[in-house]
């Protein structure tokens, strides 16, 4: 177990998450890419904790894995009535937001 | 340095990079749950009671939840899988070395120590009670958000 | 001393009751009553706290604005001898107006006549707020108040442009006069931190407290139509006449007199200030005297004698006699609204201003004629009726300064003359208008002039009660009275003067021994210049030609060139940002993380400088 090793591959994560959540088009995968940060953050977070002692980080921790939840099933549910009503599964051919 | 943990550190990378380059979205979420569950295990030496979170409600929860939606959606992969992979892969990398000088800085730690979860349940209902109820009105309001959203249109649903 | 709330709040339920309930405003008469049964409960109040005055000086205040390296501000309410009095001689006087406008406003349609109350509640609330206030600035808040009911009351017909002229011309030329007090309670607050009354009067003389009350006394000159910002009181007639009793002759126009008998205790720390009170209070008493001399509307006649006896009123204050000058500000409230609505009622049977279309009115308008010549005699100065007093006072004060005090003497035969000419004019001779034919007032109209009589006949007697009252007041027992030498002649001089005031205006229009219309054109020019009001208007309207609209010219340029520039650049460049700015915003969710990423990409090299 080391401190530098968990911090770099929490790192690694993050930044694989942010090419995914950049790159990728389908709307599931954006949402693993999300899933990816997450995971990261919380790696991060944990390890702050174990490391200095940092209750808080963890219990931030704890309330980022529920949020996360609750996220997928709203993302998800989104997903799915989009695909219904559109017929499509891919993120960037999704404009209606254009300004 | 452990050589189970440098396998586990080494399979988690390789397992993330599977979630953002697998074409099919079914390949991703196993390569996430991968992810996910190694992780969890990363976290038995830091606190095995986030360990047991990590692996039964994260990873069996989302990765459940991903799967039935690519199921009942019909859509597992698209013809292209990247939109402009140049301009992610340089954030990412930017981002990634951003962090990593983050990190760099930060002290050396006096002695990393097992967080006990009496401990911390203790810190969490006595400091953390507002937040964490309000996360279970949050938690409320997504499971109805996540039915009213996806239910049919007509109210059969 | 509770009773004060009463006294003052009553009003005040009354307005808002009217204010916010508008089917009862509109109702009219109901209206009507409302109003005047709350400011009988009013001087109800005030008579029962007359009577209980202990004659200590009694103060309520509350902490208003908190504020950290200044004492706080305070507003709260001043009970003692002079705000006792005051307050009596308001809620007599409004009580009285309403009840007459219950006649000389019968024609008026009701939602008319509710909002004619309303404001009447509005500003008999503020006017007792002025005299109840313990310090300058809320005093300036009910001031201002006061001011913006009378601008209300003169506009009352608004539909009349006459009318709503004079009441803008009133509203401004006061207003030039309330920058004034505006500047000297900030030069006072920027100096010293506070405002109550207490503290200013504990003050040492000093410069600042000189220009302090300089400003204040601008205030007052506007208010109290002292020359030269006087030319609003005469417009300001095109009002209801109940209005111009109320409150540009016993109470509003009185404000400022007050407020500088208020101030006393403080003003005597500036003797510079005070002798130009006297001076400006002199020469006030006598151009507005002979301005009164040509003039036909017999209405603007007793707006002029109201400027002229203000004019006493602040030479008095400026003779450091505070005791004359609230003496005669308690008598000439009652003769001087007596006046206007007794004025009033033959305008009312006459429908007309004008002297020269009235006559012989003595035997159709008998109790009117006699209450005019109550109130007529009163203002002259005879004895025994009260402003023979009370004048007395202000000429014995004035007698150290020569020049103010032969200028007041000349005015007590100016005002005895046009009195008198006001009067035989009206009453006497024949009528020269056949068509019209006067009739009595109705009797609501009657007794509450009546009772003014009464006051103004019998309110010299209550001299010494005033003074000492007076002498209760916050702050008195410092003035030391200025009453060391008085020549024993002054009264008999004065009451000589007016005797020969009443019997030339007797030759010239009742028995017409001399004609005044020769006299008149003898003296065409000067005839003239008084008639135009000695120009005085004119040199205000040049005055605003050439500074008002050469600085308006220049604030123009400026905005409309360079501030309006400004403005419309901003908007240009926000609109081509815009434009610029919504191609990055294409609906790509992917692209629109782009920009997260890069934000967190900035403040990491913030963070770290890489």
């Amino acid at each position: 177990m080391s401190f530098r090793a968990l911090l770099f591959l929490s790192a690694w994560m993050f930044a694989t998450g942010i090419f995914g959540v950049l790159s990728r088009r389908h709307v599931v995968a954006l949402l693993l890419s999300i899933e990816l940060l997450f995971n990261g953050v919380n790696l991060a977070l944990l390890t702050f904790a174990w490391a200095y002692g940092a209750l808080s980080a963890a219990s931030l921790a704890f309330l980022g894995i529920a949020v996360t939840v609750a996220e997928v099933a709203v993302g998800l549910a989104i997903f799915l009535l989009v695909v219904r009503l559109t017929g499509k599964a891919a993120a960037d051919e999704l404009k209606q937001l254009a300004g | 340095m452990n050589p189970v943990f440098t396998l586990l550190v080494v399979l988690v990378m390789a397992a993330s990079l599977g979630v953002v380059l697998s074409r099919s979205v079914f390949r991703a979420a196993y390569f996430l749950a991968f992810a996910l569950v190694g992780t969890g295990f990363l976290y038995l030496g830091m606190s095995p009671i986030f360990s047991a979170v990590q692996i039964l409600l994260y990873t069996g929860g989302v990765l459940t939840l991903v799967i039935f939606a690519v199921m009942l959606s019909g859509k597992p992969e698209l013809s292209t899988v990247f939109h402009r992979p140049a301009q992610g892969l340089i954030a990412a990398l930017l981002v990634f070395f951003a962090l990593l000088s983050l990190t760099a800085r930060l002290p050396e730690p006096p002695e990393p120590r097992t967080i006990p979860v009496d401990v911390f349940a203790a810190y969490f209902f006595r400091e953390g009670a507002l937040a964490f109820e309000i996360l279970s009105l949050l938690l409320l309001a997504a499971l109805f958000g996540a039915l009213a959203v996806a239910r049919k249109q007509g109210g059969e649903g | 001393m509770k009773a004060f709330y009463l006294v003052l709040f009553a009003p005040f339920v009354s307005f808002a009751l009217l204010a916010l309930w508008p089917g009862l405003r509109r109702s009219g008469k109901p209206a009507a009553w409302t109003s005047i049964a709350a400011v009988a409960v009013s001087l109800l109040s005030a008579i029962a706290l007359f009577f209980q005055y202990d004659g200590g000086v009694h103060e309520v205040r509350w902490v208003w604005i908190p504020l950290a390296h200044f004492p706080s501000l305070t507003v709260g309410f001043l009970v003692d001898g002079l705000s006792v009095v005051m307050a009596l001689v308001v809620a007599l006087v409004a009580f009285a107006v309403q009840v007459y406008s219950l006649g000389y406003m019968s024609e008026e349609p009701p939602a008319s006549l509710g909002r004619y109350y309303t404001y009447h509640s509005l500003f008999t609330f503020s006017m007792l707020g002025l005299v109840f206030a313990n310090n300058l600035l809320e005093a300036y808040i009910f001031w201002e108040l006061v001011g913006a009911c009378s601008y209300l009351l003169i506009g009352f017909w608004f539909y009349k442009p006459s009318a709503a002229r004079a009441a803008l011309k009133a509203f401004w030329t006061t207003r030039l006069g309330d920058v004034g007090f505006a500047l000297g309670i900030a030069v006072l607050f920027a100096h010293f931190g506070f405002l109550s009354y207490d503290k200013l009067f504990a003050l040492e003389p000093s410069h600042a407290l000189f220009l302090g009350l300089l400003g204040v006394y601008v205030g007052a000159m506007g208010k109290s139509a002292q020359f030269p910002l006087h030319i609003w009181l005469p417009d300001a007639m095109e009002g209801p006449t109940p209005v111009s009793a109320l409150i540009h002759a016993a109470t509003m126009v009185a404000a400022g007199v007050f407020l500088m008998v208020r101030l006393m205790p403080a003003l005597q720390h500036t003797p510079e200030l005070l002798h130009l009170v006297l001076w400006i209070g002199a020469i006030t008493a006598f151009l507005a005297a002979t301005m009164a001399l040509v003039e036909r509307d017999i209405k603007r006649v007793l707006a002029f004698s109201t400027i002229s006896q203000l004019g006493y009123m602040m030479a008095a204050v400026g003779a450091l006699s505070a005791g004359a000058a609230f003496f005669h500000l308690f008598t000439h409230a009652f003769f001087k609204a007596l006046l206007f609505l007794a004025a009033g009622s033959v305008i009312h049977a006459m429908h007309t201003n004008d002297m020269f279309a009235m006559g012989g009115l003595a035997r159709p308008m008998r109790w009117t004629m006699i209450l005019f010549l109550v109130g007529a005699l009163a203002l002259a100065g005879m004895p025994p009726l009260s402003g023979y007093f009370s004048k007395d006072e202000i000429l014995v004060a004035t007698a150290h300064a020569p020049v103010p005090f032969a200028l007041l003497m000349i005015t007590v035969f100016l005002t005895a003359f046009y009195m008198f000419r006001a009067f035989f004019l009206t009453f006497t001779g024949e009528p020269r208008n056949p068509e019209s034919h006067p009739h009595e007032s109705p009797v609501v109209m009657l007794w509450p002039m009546g009772v003014l009589a009464i006051l103004a006949a019998v309110a010299g007697f209550f001299g010494s009660t005033v003074h000492e009252m007076l002498n209760h007041s916050l702050g008195f027992e410092s003035l030391h009275s200025g009453e060391e030498h008085h020549p024993a002649w002054i009264p008999y001089l004065g009451l000589g003067l007016g005797l020969l005031g009443i019997l030339v205006a007797w030759m010239g229009y009742a028995r017409r021994i001399f004609r005044p219309e020769r006299v008149y054109a003898a003296f065409y020019p000067l005839a003239k210049v008084l008639e135009e009001r000695y120009f005085i208007d004119h040199i205000f309207l040049l005055l605003y030609w050439l500074g008002y609209n050469t600085v308006a010219t220049v604030v123009g340029f400026v905005d409309r060139y360079i501030v309006d520039g400004v403005v419309n650049f901003v908007t240009w460049a926000t609109f081509e940002v815009g434009k610029a700015l919504r191609r990055f915003h294409n609906g790509v969710v992917q692209d629109i993380l782009l920009g997260v990423v890069v934000g967190f990409l900035i403040l990491a090299f913030f963070a770290t400088g890489f």
